[in-house]
């Protein structure tokens, strides 16, 4: 059986159960879904298509070389350089790290993009400094890419 | 909603405009790139539309006022271990946690509290089904768990490089006023009280080494106008500190007649320079409490 189903049936459940205790909520709730769902829907066509395109013309070799177990330092550094600079959904990061992994990445070298993917952005810097001030984002930005390299370079010893 | 479905467009015409890319050079290799997109798409398709439902219950049952509410009632460790653990729960871009940090920190949750919210944030959730399909689950576990002392770890080194980069240190003792007859939230003066004192050693340091201090006493609605913090920011930027700001007690309003009377606070301007260095700052101080219609009762150099 599909795990997708499964994972359906939690959510209508946990629906019915908002549904019983508020209505109002469950259709804040049903609103929110939908425009995720029209935020991410477009996003993630564009990430299969790039997986396609990854799976078809990037090498295995290419990837494990850059990306692998032995790419060490350097592949820790280039994922974290990628997921800082690029512009991408949170819920598209975890499928496209998934056809790397296939490909010969290292999951260390995946945390890291993940991680700083979700955390660090280029494009949320302005809102982040005008929000926060430019010392808390300059500390923050830095401090969080500095740990995340530590992180990803024991990772391999946790997996 | 028109952005929305700008973007939807833009990312949808993106991707097509790639696949038409490669089917011009080789129609069999594009035939293999749909296949393996169609396969990724149909294989998560049931789990994507769930997690769609699992934001949408999390963004409708908690709402950030909920939450910013019950980090500013907590306190100390427990606010802290709030900010490394809650946040892991919640669904989110990064655009959209600004502005909600931007309001804990005016309720005066500390810098360490809200780089742990930040980081936390990052667990998803929501998302984790997703994370799983595509990565398994012991990645995703280690993952999770791991965001909790990573938030630990920047929030309390975060907060180290910034207060020693921000230099504020700064005391407040508030006194609490009969109690009934005070119309300012008591809330607030706590927290200044809490978040400011743990610098009072440091204050002292401070106040010893220094070359040159003017000591100010001043009336006013000076927590109300936020004075404290005002006075912290102006002088985060001169090569001078203020220290040992004590705020006597709240203003008062009594309910009897609707008489207001004023607090009263003192604090001391310290440099390690000269008085030629600052006396543009003091002018600019005496300035900012011109505005905000605080008197000065006393300015003493000591």
């Amino acid at each position: 059986m599909n795990i997708g189903y499964i994972y359906l049936i939690v959510a209508a459940v946990l629906m019915l159960i908002s549904f019983i205790k508020d209505r109002g909520k469950t259709k804040k709730a049903l609103i929110t879904a939908g425009k995720v769902a029209l935020n991410v829907l477009p996003v993630l066509f564009f990430i299969f298509i790039l997986m396609g395109v990854i799976s078809t013309f990037v090498t295995k070799d290419v990837v494990a070389k850059l990306l692998g177990t032995g790419s060490g330092i350097l592949g820790i550094l280039i994922g974290e350089l990628v997921g800082a600079l690029a512009l991408i959904e949170p819920a598209a990061v975890f499928p496209f790290s998934g056809s790397l992994i296939a490909k010969g990445a290292s999951y260390g070298v995946i945390y890291a993009f993940a991680s700083t993917a979700i955390l660090i952005g280029i494009a949320t810097l302005p809102a982040e400094i005008t929000f926060m001030g430019k010392k808390f984002a300059v500390v923050r930005n830095i401090l969080t890419f500095a740990l995340v390299f530590f992180i990803a370079l024991t990772f391999r010893y946790l997996m | 909603m028109k952005k929305l479905i700008k973007d939807a467009i833009i990312y949808v015409l993106l991707g097509l405009v790639i696949w038409g890319i490669v089917a011009l050079f080789s129609f069999v290799k594009s035939v293999f790139v749909a296949q393996v997109a169609y396969k990724a798409f149909a294989g998560a398709f049931w789990i994507i539309i769930s997690v769609f439902f699992f934001i949408g219950l999390i963004q409708a049952w908690i709402t950030p006022e909920q939450l910013s509410k019950y980090l500013g009632k907590t306190a100390g460790w427990k606010r802290f271990a709030f900010a490394s653990t809650v946040p892991i729960f919640l669904g989110g871009s990064l655009f959209t946690i600004f502005p909600l940090t931007k309001s804990l920190k005016e309720k005066g949750a500390s810098n360490s509290a809200i780089l742990a919210f930040i980081t936390a944030w990052s667990g998803k959730a929501p998302l984790l089904p997703l994370e799983a399909q595509f990565l398994g689950w012991r990645f995703t576990i280690i993952r999770t768990l791991l965001i909790i002392p990573t938030a630990i770890a920047i929030g309390i080194l975060g907060e180290i490089v910034i207060d020693k980069w921000q230099r504020v240190p700064v005391v407040i003792t508030a006194n609490k006023m009969a109690e009934g007859e005070i119309l300012i939230e008591e809330e607030v003066i706590k927290e200044l009280d809490r978040e400011f004192n743990l610098r009072e050693t440091e204050a002292e340091k401070i106040f010893s080494k220094a070359k040159y201090r003017v000591e100010y006493e001043i009336v006013g609605d000076i927590l109300e106008k936020n004075i404290p913090v005002k006075l912290a920011e102006l002088v985060s930027g001169c090569n001078c500190d203020l220290i040992k700001l004590e705020v006597f007690s709240p203003s008062l309003t009594f309910s009897s007649d609707g008489k207001r009377f004023p607090s009263k606070a003192k604090f001391v301007i310290a440099t390690k320079g000269y008085k030629e260095d600052i006396s543009k700052h003091l002018n600019e101080i005496r300035k900012l409490l011109e505005d905000n219609d605080i008197r000065i009762i006393k300015e003493k150099e000591t």
